[in-house]
């Protein structure tokens, strides 16, 4: 009990610290005067505008508003502002994104993000204020989502939306598809009837949740399915834990959360979207980049779509060996559907760019995307999807005041976050941003 | 391989390529080569904005192309009768990498030796590798292609086009010597690791290496005019001047090729160079030129740990150190290079005219002059936006894809707005 006691008296101080540091610009009223501001509402770009934040949200925009006194203001006359970017899927800034256990719907991203890692830091540089935190692609029910804000000490500072939705995966770690396509609907039927009121039958639910993990050989690294027993999961669940689990996912059937569900290939997708009529779920299809195949039947269904990161690249013919460049962009743009970006958050050096939200963004204007849908599926497109869109997602009246100063116009080369601006305080400054100005060494600082 | 080695005849190519003309001319009139353009056709491309690379941007460019090569460029120049018209938003110089192995197949390396100057890359290449398919499509059309850095004496290098006829393809069958001042030949050489090895290989550490490259040397320049084995008249060569490719990364590394080359007196450039930024002082001093591999956005750590950084372009420049940009995805390299603190004039230049002025052949490729090669990359925008797209390539006057028209691109940049 002392301990606990400690850590909250700990913590409260911590909070006091912070609200003493940022003080000036986190409480009370700033103002922005931006050159351009492109708001991401239906209505034009302002020209010459100002934006008015009062504690924290948007209390103001437009042309020629009267800056009352009381208010710190910001001049961006020479810059463009638009709102904050909005990462729809991100696997960044956790320790570990996967589980061994391939069935773990009762954990949360939530412990075990860093703030302090430098992928929020990134995410700062790069104009994204708020970031929905997924678990990574290869745990078949791989846990809950939470969406956060880019900024704070703690987690619980950060956390926007605490519980968004479960990654589900259509990919199997190892063994057959058959049976891990199985397994998930056996575990969705489960928490549909759980959920329904009926009771689960069989099994005391400990054993059934780790039970296929064993089966379906959650130890990516033995590769063996089934050959000897798997080493004990990291996660193996008490009753308690497994029912929670069980609630949660119940949740998920009927559309409340979102079902993030990852398809490695064009086959997982027509699985995927069976699966999404069985238990009428709300998916966000995160795919893998060789989905591009599934781009018509996903048109059909208008379901928000995030392309892989690497959404340009060479596939060769099977029976030909003839090499085509695939570009995932065009392809879904050329099926008639909107689509989101995710960035690469494991860059290797081939990667020129793709970590970038932005850069992935200017990708696809470069094959044909036009330049409004793309900053849309930046902003507003994946503020809908996350069910956030009366927060984030475009500069209006009563919103949070997630914006972000650019030097320039977006997607131009040049362009450069100046500020960002999360919940009204100023979280990123370029000119303050020693990190960057060491990846920038100039001559004169030889 | 008889025809590859008769290429330095001058008179015999040119002989040569006129028969192949004819022959070209006699198929086409024939109608057996309906698919192909003629050799001889006359092409006008005009470009809204041309970069020659050969002084400033010209609004509303013409370039009038015959037999591969480039006839006439400016803003009104004549067009001959019956000449094609290509329309295009902006057309550049094909690009040139001046650091691959694009196209080696079967090992980059002969392990069986760590000193092998007498081999030549230009043996190696698999003419039809889809390597080649992938440079043109990024709009490179020449390539500096090295054998791989695991000998320390790695062998010739060659530059050829991306594509066309094969005999037509070679620019510069032994364009230099390059040696490898990397922990690279190194690995995999600790002999307890493989007992079992048919080859005794050294070095195994990085004196090794340097240790090697002076006895060689040394040894070379002792033995007089009498010695004629291939590779000592090879290691005779790098005495004698020429060009010398040598691959490093660290800083270190770097400082240790400007020690060699000033005591064994050869002249090398740096290739890869991702500490250049490091050894800004040395390069001052040598004035020894970059090939430069090392553009990133993401890792801050390259090969054999170094340590990149992201404007090393940038210092480079600012230093007046000579640098190309190389190693594939030119055009992004230049935007990112620009993105950080490069001049769009220098970094149009690090992908054109800069490598093809480092590799001595800015009498063919590198810039759009009178007499140069056709070699072009057509765009839809400008150059080093992101969100501009290529249009097509052509090299020696041929387009390695259906050409692209300017009015499917108005579309497109209509939508784009």
């Amino acid at each position: 009990m002392t301990n606990r006691r400690l850590k909250i008296v700990a913590a409260c101080c911590g909070v006091l610290a912070i609200g003493l540091m940022t003080a000036p610009d986190a409480i009370g009223q700033l103002a922005i005067r931006g050159g351009k501001i492109i708001t991401m509402e239906n209505g034009p770009e302002i020209a010459n505008g100002v934006i008015l934040i009062r504690d924290g949200r948007i209390e103001a925009v437009g042309e020629g508003l009267n800056i009352p006194g009381e208010y710190k203001v910001i001049d961006a006359s020479d810059q463009v502002v638009m709102p904050g970017f909005v990462d729809v899927h991100s696997s960044g800034g956790m320790g570990q994104a996967n589980e061994r256990n391939n069935n773990v719907p009762f954990l949360t991203v939530l412990d075990t993000i860093d703030p302090a890692s430098t992928f929020f830091e990134e995410c700062r540089r790069n104009g994204i204020t708020s970031a929905a935190i997924v678990p990574g692609n290869s745990t078949m029910i791989g846990g809950q989502a939470a969406v956060l804000k880019t900024t704070g000490t703690f987690v619980p500072d950060m956390a926007q939306q605490r519980l968004v939705g479960m990654k589900l995966s259509m990919q199997p770690p190892s063994g057959s598809r058959m049976s891990h396509v199985a397994t998930l609907r056996r575990e969705l039927t489960k928490a549909k009837k759980a959920k329904a009121g009926e009771k689960v039958d069989g099994e005391e639910p400990a054993a059934e949740s780790s039970g296929p993990a064993s089966d379906e050989s959650g130890d990516e690294s033995s590769g063996e399915a089934g050959s000897e027993p798997a080493a004990a999961p990291d996660a193996a669940p008490t009753a308690e834990q497994a029912q929670q689990g069980i609630e949660t996912l119940g949740k998920v059937i009927g559309g409340e959360l979102i079902a993030f569900i990852y398809c490695e290939n064009a086959m997982d997708v027509g699985q995927a979207l069976r699966l999404v009529d069985e238990f009428q779920l709300r998916p966000v299809m995160v795919l893998g980049r060789n989905c591009d195949k599934a781009a018509t039947m996903l048109a059909e269904k208008k379901l928000p779509v995030v392309l892989d990161a690497e959404m340009v690249f060479w596939r060769e013919d099977p029976r030909t060996r003839k090499e085509e460049k695939i570009v995932t962009p065009k392809i879904f743009g050329d099926a008639g559907m909107s689509y989101m970006f995710q960035a690469d958050t494991n860059p290797s050096r081939a990667t020129l760019g793709s970590n970038y939200l932005w850069y992935q963004a200017a990708t696809a204007v470069k094959y044909g995307l036009s330049r409004n849908d793309a900053l849309a599926a930046c902003t507003s497109l994946p503020a809908k999807t996350l069910g956030i869109e009366k927060q984030v997602g475009s500069i209006a009246v009563g919103k949070d005041a997630d914006i972000v100063i650019l030097t320039g116009e977006p997607l131009a080369t040049q362009t450069w976050v100046e500020k960002t601006i999360i919940l009204g305080e100023v979280v990123y400054d370029r000119t303050t941003d020693e990190r960057l100005r060491r990846l920038l060494i100039t001559a004169e600082k030889e | 391989m008889t025809t590859l080695k008769i290429k330095n005849d001058t008179c015999f190519r040119a002989g040569l390529q006129s028969l192949l003309a004819c022959c070209f001319a006699l198929a086409s009139g024939t109608g057996l080569m309906a698919q192909e353009k003629p050799a001889d056709s006359t092409m006008v491309i005009v470009a809204e904005t041309l970069y020659t690379m050969d002084g400033p941007a010209i609004e509303s460019g013409m370039v009038v192309v015959r037999n591969g090569k480039i006839v006439s460029v400016g803003k009104n120049v004549k067009v001959p009768a019956g000449a094609t018209t290509r329309k295009v938003a902006v057309l550049m110089p094909g690009l040139v990498d001046a650091y691959t192995n694009a196209g080696v197949a079967g090992g980059e390396a002969e392990m069986t030796s760590e000193v092998t100057p007498e081999m030549d890359v230009l043996y190696a290449l698999d003419w039809t590798s889809r390597d080649f398919d992938r440079a043109a499509e990024a709009g490179i059309t020449t390539v500096h292609v090295l054998p791989g850095s695991d000998n320390v004496f790695a062998g010739g290098s060659c530059v050829i086009k991306v594509a066309g006829e094969q005999s037509k393809r070679i620019v510069s069958e032994h364009q230099g010597s390059v040696l490898s001042v990397c922990s690279d030949p190194v690995n995999g050489n600790n002999s307890r690791a493989r007992p079992d090895s048919i080859y005794i290989r050294q070095p195994t550490n990085r004196m090794g290496v340097v240790w090697i490259i002076r006895s060689e040397l040394h040894n070379a320049a002792g033995e007089g005019r009498e010695d004629t084995s291939a590779k000592s008249v090879a290691l005779k060569k790098i005495l004698g001047g020429e060009p010398v490719y040598t691959i490093s990364r660290t800083g270190y590394d770097i400082e240790t090729v400007a020690r060699l080359n000033s005591e064994l007196g050869f002249k090398s450039t740096i290739v890869s160079g991702e500490e250049a930024w490091k050894s800004i002082a040395v390069f001052k001093e040598t004035k020894m030129p970059v090939i430069y591999a090392g553009m990133t956005t993401g890792s801050e750590t390259g090969t054999e740990r170094s340590n990149l950084h992201w404007n090393t372009p940038g210092k480079l420049q600012d230093a007046g150190i000579v640098f190309c940009l190389a190693g594939g995805r030119l055009l992004e390299q230049a935007r990112f290079a620009v993105r950080f603190g490069v001049s769009e004039e220098t970094a149009l230049n690090a992908i054109t005219s800069t490598p093809a002025k480092l590799l001595g052949l800015s009498n063919r490729v590198g810039s759009i002059r009178e007499g140069m090669d056709a070699d072009f990359v057509a765009l839809d925008g400008p150059p080093l936006e992101f969100t501009t797209s290529r249009l097509w390539t052509m090299v020696d006057g041929q387009s390695t894809e259906p050409f692209n028209e300017l009015s499917s691109v108005a579309t497109e940049t209509e939508t784009k707005q």
